[in-house]
C-alpha cells in the first residue's frame, strides 16, 4: 500500500490509528494488532512477499534466541562436566573458557544470521546482476531470470543486520516477538525507513500512546505527515513528469545543453521531494502512533562540503554506514590511506545498496571518491568560502544523480553529453514547477523543524487539512510509486 | 523526542486537532458534493444542473456524455480503426441520428463497456449500433484491459466506484470548465463524438508506403498462445451475452475493419486459424439473433492491396471509410431496418 493511496489515506491510516489508541490500556493487544495491521499493509501491494517477510523475521528471532541462550547453555554444560565439588579451583579457568567458547559461538550465530539475510537479498537483488557480469567478463553462459523484488527488502534486511550487530556487540537484548516482530515489520518504516536501532525504538513501544502531550504529537504528526504529501503530490510527481521524459530520451536521441540540465535539475529535485516527503510521512504517521522516529532529511542541498550533505542526506542510511560498514573498515582511526579506502568501499557498498547495476556502483564510487577528497582538503587546506563550498558541492550531486537515474552507462553518458553542450544549448522547457521546488528545498526549513516548531493554530490546521483534501484529488488518478521502493 | 512535545498546555493541540478533523470532513464531503453536482463528464448520476454537453475532453471520457444523449439513436463503436466512418454520412445514408463512440486505443473490453452504456441510456430508443471489430476480438485474451488507461470508474454501475473515481485532478479542471460552460462560455466537446483524423493531414505516397511496411509487420504478429480456436475468444461471448440484453429492434451492424493486405495474417500462420475460426463464431452469433448484420472487409482484397486507400497499415483513409459506409447501408436495409 501505498501512503500516497487513497485506500491508506481514507480508509487503512484512519482505521488503524484509531484502532490502535482505542487499545492504548491494553498493551499487548494493541502491539499485535499493529504487528498485524502492518503485515496486512506490506501484503496489500503483494500478498506473495508475506511468507519471505513473515519467514525472515521468524527464522532471526529465533536464531536470536538461540544466540541468547549460549552463555547459559555453556554453562550447564560446564556444570556437568565439571561436578561442582572442584568449583573453587577451577572456577577462575573455567570462567575464561566457557566465556571463550561462548563468545566463539556468539559470532558464529551472528556471521551466519548476517551472512542469511545478506544472501537473501543478494538471490532477490542481485542474483541477476552478478550473472550478467559474469557473463560479460569470463565469457559464462548463465541464465538467471531476475526475481521479483519483494517490497522494501534492502530496508528490513539492514534492519535485521543492525539488530545481529548490536546483539553480538551486547547493545541489544533478546526482544520478545512481539517487539521484534513490530521493528521490523512496523508499517511506518518497513517500505523505505527510516532506518531505525532497535534500541531507540523499541522501548517506546510500551509507551501509553495516552501519556503526557499525546494531543501535540497527534497535531504535530499530522502536519508533518500534510508536508509529506504534499512535497510528493504537488512536487516530485510533478517533476518526475520531466525527468522521466528527459532520461528515456537520453541514450537514444542527442540531448541539447538546456534540455539535459532541465532532467538532470527534475530529477534532483524529483528525488529530494520524493524520498524526503515519504520520510515526513513515515514520521507522521509514527508520530500519531505516539513513537518518534529519527530524522532523515536535513536541508541536504544547503550543505557547503560533501561531507555535509551526508550528513542531510538520508541521514540514517549515512549514520548505518558509518556505524556498520566504514568504522569496521577502519574508519579515520588508522591514517589517511586507509581512510580513502574504507570511504569509496564504504560509499561503493551504498551505491550497490540501492541497485543492482553499475551505474549505481559507479554513483557510489563517484561519492566515495568525493568524499575522500573532501576529508584530504579538510586535513590540509584551508576551506573554500561557503558560497564556493556550496555550488560545488551541489554540482557534484547533481552530476552524479544522473548516474543514479539514468539505469544505464550509455543513457548517463547521453545526458552527461548534452549537459556539457555537446548537443547545442537549446531549450529548457518547462521550469514553473521547478523554480517553486528549489525554492522550497533551499530557502525552506525543514519539514520536521517546521512542524516541531509550529504554534498550534486553528489557521494551521485548516492548511493542513486543506493540504491533504487537495492532496487526495491530485493522487487519485493514479500517482508515481516512491523511488525508493524499488530498493 | 521532546522537541515534539515541548508543551504542557494541552488546550491548544485539542482545538489544533478538533479544527483539523471540522476542515478536512468538511472539505472532503463539500468538494466531492460540489463535483458530483457539477457532473463536470455529464453522466447524469447526481445532476442538479441542466445538462449542457460535456467539456472538451478526451473521447475516453467525453463519451459518458454522447452515449447518453438522446440526440441520437445510433452510435458507432470501435478504436481509432472505425474513426473515420462518419456520423454525418451514415445517417443521411440511412435515415438515423449517429453519434461516434469511438476511442483511440481501446480494444472489445472498452467498446463493449461503452455499447452497455448506450444501451442502458437509450432502452427502446436504440435503433441499432454500428461495431467496429479488429485483430484483438480474435485473440483468446480478448478482454484484457487495454494499454491505454480507461475510466472503467465513469461508466460503473454502483455510484461509490463512480464516486471514488471522481477523486482526481482532471475532475477538478473539468469541474472548473462544467461552470464556465453552464454560465455561457467554455468549449463543449464536439456533441457527434466525430473526429476527424485526416483533417490538416496530406497523404504522401512514399510516407504511407514506409509507415505501411513498419505497422504491418507488427500487426500482423499474432503468436500461437494469442491464437485460438472455435468458442476460445472471450470478446465474442461477452458480445453475445450483450446482444441478447439488448430490446429486438435495435440493429447490430459488426464490421470487420479493413487492413492493409500485408498485415493480413500470412496463411498457415496461427493468427490465420485463429481469425478463420473467429470469423465462424462471429457468423454463427450473428445469426442467432434477428437484425443483427456482418461486415467483413478484414481480407485480401484489391481495397485491401491498394496503398492509395491507406495512411498505415490499419488505418484507412476517407475514400474507403465511404465505401464500408455504403456496404454498412446495403446491410442494414437487408437486415430489415
Amino acid at each position: 500500500m501505498l501512503f500516497n493511496s487513497l485506500p491508506f489515506i481514507l480508509v487503512f491510516a484512519p482505521l488503524v490509528i484509531s484502532i490502535y489508541w482505542c487499545l492504548a490500556g491494553r498493551e499487548n493487544a494493541r502491539l499485535w494488532f499493529l504487528v498485524l495491521a502492518s503485515i496486512a499493509f506490506y501484503g496489500y501491494w503483494n500478498i506473495a512477499h508475506v511468507p519471505l517477510l513473515v519467514l525472515s523475521l521468524g527464522a532471526n528471532w529465533l536464531a536470536a534466541g538461540v544466540f541468547a541462550r549460549a552463555d547459559r547453555d555453556l554453562t550447564e554444560l560446564a556444570d556437568r562436566v565439571n561436578p561442582p565439588y572442584d568449583q573453587c579451583v577451577m572456577s577462575g579457568l573455567r570462567s575464561r573458557r566457557i566465556a571463550r567458547r561462548s563468545r566463539t559461538r556468539k559470532t558464529v550465530i551472528a556471521v551466519s544470521a548476517i551472512g542469511g539475510n545478506l544472501s537473501v537479498l543478494a538471490f532477490y537483488k542481485y542474483l541477476a546482476f552478478f550473472a550478467a557480469t559474469l557473463n560479460q567478463t569470463i565469457g559464462s553462459d548463465f541464465h538467471v531470470t531476475p526475481a521479483e523484488l519483494p517490497l522494501g527488502i534492502s530496508f528490513f534486511t539492514f534492519h535485521h543486520i543492525i539488530y545481529w550487530v548490536d546483539l553480538q556487540r551486547g547493545q541489544a537484548p533478546f526482544y520478545r516477538l512481539r517487539d521484534y516482530a513490530l521493528y521490523i515489520v512496523n508499517f511506518p518504516q518497513i517500505l523505505a525507513g527510516p532506518l531505525v536501532r532497535n534500541r531507540e525504538i523499541v522501548p517506546q513501544f510500551r509507551l501509553d500512546p495516552w501519556r503526557d502531550g499525546w494531543d501535540e504529537r497527534l497535531g504535530r504528526g499530522i502536519t508533518l505527515f500534510s508536508i509529506g504529501l504534499a512535497k510528493k503530490a504537488f512536487l516530485a510527481d510533478s517533476l518526475a513528469t520531466t525527468a522521466t521524459e528527459i532520461f528515456a530520451k537520453a541514450g537514444r536521441a542527442p540531448l541539447t545543453c538546456l534540455e539535459a540540465w532541465n532532467g538532470c535539475l527534475s530529477f534532483a529535485f524529483q528525488i529530494y521531494f520524493d524520498f524526503s516527503g515519504y520520510s515526513d510521512m513515515a514520521i507522521g504517521l509514527a508520530l500519531m502512533l505516539g513513537m518518534v522516529l529519527p530524522l532523515n532529511f536535513d536541508i541536504p542541498y544547503r550543505a557547503v562540503n560533501l561531507r555535509e550533505f551526508w550528513r542531510r542526506w538520508h541521514i540514517t542510511l549515512s549514520f548505518f554506514l558509518r556505524d556498520y560498514v566504514y568504522i569496521p573498515l577502519g574508519g579515520s582511526r588508522s591514517g589517511p590511506t586507509r581512510q580513502m579506502f574504507a570511504l569509496a568501499a564504504t560509499m561503493a557498498l551504498g551505491g550497490l545498496w540501492h541497485g543492482a547495476g553499475w551505474t549505481f556502483v559507479l554513483w557510489g564510487l563517484l561519492h566515495g571518491v568525493g568524499l575522500a577528497v573532501c576529508a584530504l582538503w579538510q586535513r590540509c587546506l584551508p576551506p573554500l568560502p561557503r558560497p564556493l563550498g556550496w555550488a560545488l558541492t551541489l554540482v557534484f550531486v547533481f552530476v552524479g544523480w544522473v548516474l543514479f537515474r539514468a539505469g544505464t552507462l550509455e543513457a548517463a553518458g547521453g545526458m552527461l553529453a548534452g549537459m556539457s553542450g555537446a548537443g547545442g544549448l537549446g531549450q529548457f522547457g518547462a521550469w514553473r514547477t521547478l523554480v517553486i521546488a528549489a525554492a522550497v528545498a533551499l530557502l525552506g526549513p525543514s519539514s520536521v523543524q517546521a512542524s516541531a516548531t509550529m504554534a498550534p493554530r486553528a489557521t494551521w490546521a485548516a492548511v493542513s487539512a486543506l493540504v491533504i483534501v487537495t492532496a487526495l484529488f491530485k493522487i487519485g488518478g493514479g500517482g508515481y510509486e516512491f523511488i525508493y521502493f524499488q530498493f | 523526542m521532546s522537541s515534539f512535545t515541548s508543551s504542557s498546555d494541552r488546550g491548544p493541540w485539542c482545538r489544533f486537532l478538533g479544527s483539523f478533523l471540522a476542515v478536512a470532513v468538511l472539505a472532503a464531503v463539500g468538494s466531492i458534493c460540489c463535483v458530483l453536482a457539477v457532473d463536470p463528464y455529464d453522466t447524469g448520476r447526481f445532476a442538479v444542473f441542466p445538462a449542457v454537453g460535456v467539456p472538451k475532453t478526451d473521447p475516453r471520457t467525453a463519451n459518458a456524455s454522447r452515449g447518453r444523449d438522446a440526440a441520437f439513436d445510433w452510435a458507432i463503436l470501435g478504436n481509432s480503426r472505425s474513426q473515420l466512418l462518419s456520423p454525418e454520412r451514415l445517417g443521411t445514408l440511412i435515415g438515423g441520428r449517429f453519434v461516434s463512440l469511438t476511442i483511440p486505443g481501446t480494444g472489445p473490453r472498452e467498446q463493449l463497456i461503452l455499447a452497455r452504456w448506450a444501451a442502458e441510456h437509450h432502452g427502446r430508443d436504440l435503433a441499432g449500433l454500428v461495431i467496429g471489430v479488429d485483430a484483438k476480438w480474435c485473440r483468446k485474451d480478448s478482454l484484457s484491459k487495454s494499454p491505454t488507461p480507461f475510466p472503467d470508474w465513469l461508466y460503473a454501475a454502483d455510484w461509490p466506484s463512480y464516486a471514488l473515481g471522481m477523486v482526481r485532478w482532471k475532475t477538478l479542471e473539468m469541474t472548473v470548465a462544467k461552470i464556465a460552460l453552464l454560465a455561457g462560455g467554455g468549449q463543449a466537446a464536439r456533441r457527434d463524438g466525430y473526429d476527424d483524423y485526416e483533417s490538416g493531414r496530406i497523404w504522401n505516397r512514399d510516407e504511407a508506403h514506409r509507415r505501411i511496411v513498419e505497422t504491418a509487420a507488427l500487426e500482423s504478429r499474432i503468436d500461437s498462445q494469442e491464437a485460438g480456436e472455435r468458442g476460445q475468444f472471450p470478446a465474442i461471448e461477452a458480445a453475445r451475452k450483450f446482444l441478447a440484453s439488448l430490446p429486438e429492434r435495435s440493429m447490430v451492424v459488426f464490421v470487420f475493419n479493413p487492413v492493409f493486405a500485408a498485415a493480413l495474417p500470412s496463411s498457415g500462420a496461427p493468427g490465420a486459424a485463429s481469425q478463420k475460426a473467429c470469423k465462424q463464431d462471429f457468423a454463427e452469433m450473428s445469426g442467432q439473433r434477428r437484425r443483427t448484420a456482418l461486415v467483413d472487409y478484414f481480407e485480401d482484397s484489391d481495397l485491401a492491396r491498394d496503398e492509395q486507400n491507406f495512411w498505415d497499415a490499419i488505418h484507412y483513409r476517407s475514400r474507403l471509410a465511404e465505401i464500408i459506409e455504403k456496404r454498412i447501408a446495403v446491410e442494414i436495409d437487408a437486415t430489415g431496418h
